[in-house]
């Protein structure tokens, strides 16, 4: 009997093909996994958050909060100024009775401004500061009522915890951190599209807001063009960031505001002075 | 950012783990051929034909421990969520397995042996448990060597 060691064969034990294409199989079909239940739960929590009663936003985000935690300016009159135009604003867009505006003027030299639970509004001094008319400051509010109105803080707020917490639990079981990282990285990045969806109704709902209010919705979009021009991109929360897109969003507004507007004599009204 | 550091490790992972893949396969070949003329019996007793006074036993082993890239890793991670082949792991295991045999048989023939008989492997994983580090594998290979007595030192 003849006993031998052949040359081991090769590919039988191992494959020769290239990893990456394994690799970008699997993070495709991962991220397709991945983006369908984010959408589907974000449906269905959002369907569910709305039902939630606006009473108990104000135990989550109490005005205390807001006070302990913000830099709030001490200037009364641009506070007032702000919130009789936001209350003059949201009488045009049918609020809902328990819902309770509460306008915050923020020591910050960001433009930004941005909606939370408890129907919050924080408006910057930088924001102020960076519109030339009121029509412009008005549209800024009037959307962030618009998300106030539509819910979206408690819907984003909902959704984004469930979310959370399921890809933790199923990241968690991954015996891999930078699987689990990946992950968490896809649902976030379907989260964050499906939130332009959001700021187009707030967008909408404002400049039928400001229509309602001027007559006109001159001026409105201007914040929009001028911030674009300036490449002013703030990097904090609602009004700018989550806007990757902001060319077709400006487009879009751009398109309503011109079929409200019939009335091309209109002008601007001005800021008022403040002291 | 983290998404940056992310990509950027997945890259050199790639790149670096199949440089180094070719390189150690090209290696494995060569020496592979070079050492075939030792044969490996893994049965535990000695064939009859090798059993003569003419031959002594002799222990021999080798061992080696390979890391894992940041990228079969992580490819590996993503496996174990759908399930399948790790292929990513299978090469690493193959180059680990025959690199142990290689430096078993460099040993044998030091000490002039052509046949080493009742081979065994052992495998430990290293860091095995602690997440976030990169494990890497060692594969110990050892058996008994036949080496032809050299008389005269017997009796000196």
């Amino acid at each position: 009997m003849k006993y031998a060691n052949p040359k081991i064969p090769e590919e039988i034990n191992y494959s020769k093909e290239n990893p990456l294409k394994e690799f970008l199989l699997l993070v495709a079909g991962i991220l397709a996994v991945v983006a369908v239940f984010v959408i589907v739960t974000q449906q269905l929590t959002q369907q569910f958050a709305q039902h939630i009663p606006f009473e108990y936003e104000a135990k989550i985000v109490p005005t205390q909060f807001i006070e302990n935690n913000f830099l709030l300016s001490n200037n009364s009159e641009k506070k007032d100024y702000l919130t009789s135009l936001a209350n003059k604003l949201a009488q045009h867009m049918d609020l809902p009775k328990a819902i309770n505006l509460q306008v915050y003027y923020l020591d910050s030299a960001e433009i930004n401004a941005f909606a939370s639970l408890n129907g919050i509004i924080i408006i910057t001094e930088g924001l102020l500061k960076f519109v030339q008319s009121e029509n412009e400051l008005a549209f800024v509010i009037a959307h962030e009522i618009g998300h106030i109105k539509e819910r979206h803080p408690i819907k984003s707020l909902s959704s984004g915890l469930v979310i959370g917490a399921t890809i933790a639990i199923i990241g968690g079981s991954i015996n891999n951190d930078s699987a689990a990282n990946a992950l968490i990285t896809g649902s976030s990045l379907t989260a964050l599209n499906f939130s332009r969806a959001q700021e187009s109704q707030a967008d909408t709902l404002a400049l039928y807001a400001i229509h309602k209010h001027y007559g006109h919705t001159l001026g409105s979009i201007d914040f929009f063009t001028r911030l674009k021009e300036q490449s002013q991109l703030p990097t904090v929360l609602s009004f700018t960031s989550t806007h990757p897109d902001h060319n077709t969003r400006i487009t879009d507004a751009q398109a309503l505001a011109q079929t409200l507007t019939n009335n091309i004599s209109a002008s601007l009204t001005a800021l008022p002075t403040f002291k | 950012m983290e998404f940056i550091i992310f990509l950027t490790l997945l890259a050199l992972g790639y790149g670096f783990g199949r440089v180094i893949e070719k390189r150690h396969f090209r290696y494995i070949f060569k020496r592979e051929d070079e050492l075939k003329n030792i044969l490996l019996i893994p049965t535990k007793k000695l064939p009859e034909t090798l059993q003569s006074d003419r031959y002594e036993n002799q222990f021999v082993e080798g061992s080696v421990v390979i890391s894992v890239d940041y990228f079969k890793r992580f490819l590996g991670g993503l496996r174990s969520i759908v399930g399948g082949r790790i292929r990513s792991y299978e090469t690493l295991i193959e180059r680990a397995r025959r690199e142990a045999i290689i430096r078993m048989k460099d040993q044998a023939a030091s000490y002039g042996g052509t046949v080493i008989f009742n081979c065994k492997f052992e495998t430990a994983s290293i860091s095995k448990g602690r997440r976030n580090s990169i494990g890497s594998v060692e594969v110990y290979a050892y058996g008994t060597a036949i080496v032809v007595k050299k008389t005269h030192e017997v009796q000196a």
